[in-house]
C-alpha cells in the first residue's frame, strides 16, 4: 500500500519547477506504472496515465509542478537575482533557503532596499537576491547559469501523529492522492485518465492542453486549498480545518463546480463514512476551471487538501485528509454514471 | 533586407486593421508558397514544403499588428480623443506627428505651452485620457468629414538607417519578425513549415490563438521584437536584453515557458555556427507564445530582436542582431523538424 508520508517525501526529493517538470514526471511515472494500462507524456510534458474501461471517460488531474525561481542575473560579486516561477511574495522569502541543482543558497534583502525602508509588498524581486556563498561572478557561474531554476529547500517531517510539514504539499500531496487513488482503482467500469499536469502555477496551462487532447466526459482536479484554522486578526477567512476531511470545491475565483458532480461526491462520501468539507474560496484557481471550459464544456470539480502556509516551504497538512480524499476519489471513479 | 524593413515599417496595422500589412506580405510570399490563405481573424497562413515532412506540423509566426490608437470621440472644437490599442506609455506621445485612418490624415499630439502650465502640472506625466490629436480642423463638423469614430491612428515616423548599422522607425515590433519570415521563405527549407503572420498580438495574442488551434503544431517558433534595456537609466541587474548582443532567446515570460530541450538544441546549433545570441532574462511581457496552450499543446521557442524604445514612434534596432535572428529562425526549422521527424 502506498503510504502518504513516504510518498510525499519521495516526491519532494524530485520536486521540479513549473516548465521544467522532467524529473518529477519521471519519478511519478515510475510510481504509477504498476497501476495503469498505458502512459504517455504530451508536448508540454503532462504525464497521462490511462486505466482502460468502457464507461464514462473521466479525467483526474493533479499538478506536478512546484513554484520556484529562475536565475536571471548574476552580479560581479556572485549574488543571484531571480524571476519568480509562480505566486510568491518577495518579502516572505527573505532568509528562506532554496537550492539550485548544484548548490544551496539563501534569499537576502538588498541593503539599499532595507535602508530605503521598504517593507511588505514594496519589496519586489528587484530587492532580493540569493547568496550561494560565491565570491565572484565567475565563481557563481560555475554552479549556476542564467536560466537555471531553484526550489525551496526543506524536509518533510511528521508533526505529531497525523500532520506533516513539508515544502510542496501544493501539489505533490495532490499527486500522492492521485497515485493512491490509482492504486485503489485497479479496475473500473469507467475509462480513467490520471493526469499529472504541468505549469499549473503559471496559469493552469498543462491541464488545458491535456483536457483538449483527452476530451473527457467528466473532470476532477486534486489540489490544495487554504485552511482557515490559523490565527488571524480578523475573522477566519473560511471554516476549512486540517483533519476535517478533504474538501469539495463549490467555487473559487475561476470556477463554479458542477453541482451534480458535487452531489455525487458527497453521497459517495456519506456512504463510505468519509468526512468532507465544502470549499468556497473568493480567490485562487486550479486546473478545474481549464478542464471545465474544455471544448464544449465538461462537468468538473475539485477535491482539495486543506493546507496551512500555502506557497511557503513549510506547508502543513493532515495526511488523513489525503488518504480519505484518495478513498473518496477512487470510490467515485468506480461508480456507474 | 533594409528595403523590405522600410516597406513593412511604413505600412500601418493597428490590431484589427492589419490589411495593408497582410496584403503586402501575401504578395511577397506568394511566389514561394505551396499554400496561402487568411483566416477569420485576419492571420495570414503560408505553407512551404521542405526536404522532409515532420510528424507534427511546425510553425513559425510573427505578428503583423503594431501598437496604435483608435479614435474614441471628436470634441466640439474638432480634436480627436483616443484610446490605446496595445501598451503605450503616454509620456512618449507628446509632440508626436500622427496619421489617422486609411487616408492618413496628418495630426499632432501635444500639450499646452509651458507658459500656461504650473510647476505642479509639469511634474506629472499626462494621462492618455487628457491627450488628443489635433488634425487642424476648425470644428467637429469639419473634422468628421475626414475622420470617423473608430478610425485608427498611428505614429507618423520616417524609417531611416543611422549610426553604425542601426535602423529607426515605428512598428519595428514586429515588422522585423515579418521581414525575417519573408526572407526565410525565399530559402530552401529542411522541413515543411507553416509561416503564420498573426493579428492582434499587441492586445493579447489573439490571432495566434486561432492559428495554433487550426494547425495544432508540435513546435512553434515565435519571432518577435523585445525590450532592449541597455540604456543609461536602467541598472545592470534590471536589464533584460541588450542591443548588439545578438538574437534574443526566451526562457520564460508572463505568457509562456519555452521548451528547454528545443532551446538547448537550437542554442547548441547556434554556438556551432557562431551565431551571436543572448537570453531574455526578465519575466515581464508576453508574446504570441502565450497561445501555446491551444490545441494539444506545443513546444515553444521564443526568438526576438532586441529593440530599444519599443512601442514608441522611433524604435531602434541593430542590423546584425536581425541577421542573427534570421539565422536562428532557420535553425529552428531544422531542430524542431528533427524533434518531430
Amino acid at each position: 500500500m502506498l503510504e502518504i508520508f513516504n510518498l510525499q517525501k519521495e516526491l519532494v526529493k524530485n520536486a521540479s519547477t513549473s516548465g521544467y517538470e522532467g524529473k518529477i514526471g519521471r519519478a511519478i511515472a515510475d510510481l504509477a506504472k504498476p497501476f495503469c494500462d498505458e502512459m504517455r507524456i504530451d508536448a508540454l510534458g503532462n504525464l497521462i496515465c490511462h486505466i482502460k474501461g468502457k464507461g464514462k471517460r473521466i479525467m483526474c488531474a493533479a499538478h506536478m509542478d512546484a513554484i520556484g525561481f529562475m536565475a536571471r542575473y548574476i552580479d560581479e560579486n556572485g549574488f543571484i537575482y531571480v524571476n519568480p516561477l509562480g505566486g510568491h511574495y518577495a518579502y516572505e522569502l527573505i532568509n528562506t533557503r532554496v537550492c539550485f541543482e548544484k548548490v544551496s543558497g539563501i534569499f537576502r534583502l538588498c541593503k539599499a532596499s532595507e535602508n530605503a525602508g521598504k517593507t511588505g509588498k514594496e519589496i519586489t524581486f528587484n530587492d532580493i537576491y540569493i547568496d550561494i556563498g560565491a565570491r565572484t561572478k565567475e565563481g557563481a557561474e560555475k554552479l549556476v547559469s542564467i536560466g537555471d531554476t531553484a526550489i525551496f529547500e526543506g524536509e518533510t517531517v511528521m508533526l505529531g501523529k497525523n500532520r506533516i510539514m513539508t515544502p510542496y504539499a501544493d501539489d505533490l500531496s495532490g499527486c500522492a492522492m492521485l497515485l493512491r487513488a490509482m492504486q485503489l482503482c485497479n479496475s473500473s467500469p469507467n475509462d480513467l485518465y490520471f493526469v499529472f499536469t504541468v505549469q499549473e502555477e503559471l496559469g493552469c496551462r498543462g491541464a488545458k492542453t491535456a483536457a483538449f487532447g483527452i476530451e473527457p466526459d467528466i473532470a476532477i482536479a486534486v489540489d490544495v486549498c487554504p485552511a482557515g484554522d490559523c490565527p488571524s486578526e480578523n475573522d477566519r477567512h473560511n471554516d476549512i480545518a486540517l483533519g476535517g476531511g478533504p474538501t469539495i470545491k463549490i467555487m473559487d475565483s475561476s470556477v463554479f463546480s458542477s453541482v451534480g458532480l458535487n452531489k455525487l461526491l458527497k453521497s459517495v462520501a456519506t456512504a463510505m463514512n468519509i468526512k468532507t468539507q465544502w470549499e468556497i474560496l473568493t480567490g485562487g484557481g486550479t486546473d478545474t476551471s481549464e478542464m471545465l471550459l474544455t471544448r464544449d464544456g465538461v462537468p468538473a470539480t475539485c477535491i482539495s487538501i486543506p493546507t496551512r502556509n500555502l506557497h511557503m516551504p513549510v506547508e502543513i497538512i493532515d495526511i488523513r485528509d489525503v488518504e480519505n480524499g484518495a478513498q473518496l476519489l477512487a470510490a467515485t471513479l468506480r461508480s456507474k454514471f | 533586407m533594409i528595403k523590405l524593413l522600410k516597406d513593412l515599417c511604413t505600412l500601418d496595422g493597428v490590431p484589427g486593421y492589419e490589411k495593408e500589412v497582410r496584403e503586402y506580405i501575401a504578395q511577397a510570399a506568394r511566389p514561394y508558397a505551396n499554400e496561402i490563405f487568411t483566416d477569420a481573424l485576419g492571420s495570414l497562413f503560408v505553407f512551404k514544403s521542405g526536404q522532409r515532412t515532420p510528424t507534427r506540423p511546425i510553425m513559425l509566426c510573427a505578428h503583423m499588428d503594431e501598437v496604435g490608437f483608435l479614435v474614441k470621440s471628436i470634441t466640439e472644437d474638432g480634436m480627436l480623443k483616443i484610446v490605446a490599442s496595445g501598451g503605450i506609455d503616454p509620456r512618449v506621445l507628446i509632440g508626436r506627428k500622427m496619421q489617422v485612418g486609411k487616408s492618413k490624415i496628418p495630426g499632432i499630439i501635444s500639450l499646452k505651452a509651458i507658459h500656461l502650465t504650473t510647476i505642479e502640472e509639469r511634474k506629472k506625466a499626462p494621462e492618455l485620457k487628457t491627450l488628443y490629436i489635433d488634425i487642424g480642423a476648425t470644428d467637429k463638423e469639419s473634422a468628421e468629414k475626414l475622420v470617423r469614430v473608430g478610425d485608427y491612428a498611428v505614429f507618423d515616423s520616417e524609417f531611416a538607417s543611422f549610426g553604425q548599422n542601426c535602423i529607426k522607425g515605428k512598428a519595428l515590433d514586429d515588422r522585423i519578425g515579418c521581414a525575417v519570415l519573408l526572407k526565410l521563405l525565399e530559402c530552401e527549407l529542411a522541413y515543411d513549415c507553416w509561416f503564420v503572420f498573426t493579428t492582434g498580438e499587441e492586445i493579447g495574442a489573439r490571432g495566434a490563438m486561432s492559428s495554433i488551434h487550426r494547425l495544432n503544431p508540435g513546435c512553434i517558433g515565435v519571432v518577435d521584437s523585445t525590450t532592449a534595456s541597455d540604456v543609461p537609466d536602467n541598472p545592470a541587474h534590471l536589464r533584460s536584453t541588450a542591443m548588439r548582443e545578438g538574437a534574443v532567446i526566451s526562457l520564460i515570460d508572463s505568457g509562456a515557458v519555452y521548451d528547454h530541450t528545443l532551446r538547448q538544441r537550437i542554442t547548441d546549433a547556434a554556438d556551432r555556427e557562431c551565431v551571436k545570441w543572448q537570453y531574455r532574462t526578465r519575466i515581464e511581457g508576453a508574446t504570441d507564445a502565450s497561445a501555446y496552450v491551444y490545441g494539444t499543446g506545443a513546444k515553444m521557442f521564443g526568438l526576438s530582436t532586441p529593440v530599444r524604445y519599443i512601442h514608441c514612434a522611433n524604435s531602434v534596432a541593430y542590423l546584425p542582431d536581425i541577421a542573427a535572428v534570421q539565422k536562428i529562425a532557420a535553425l529552428f526549422i531544422e531542430e524542431a523538424g528533427g524533434m518531430n521527424a
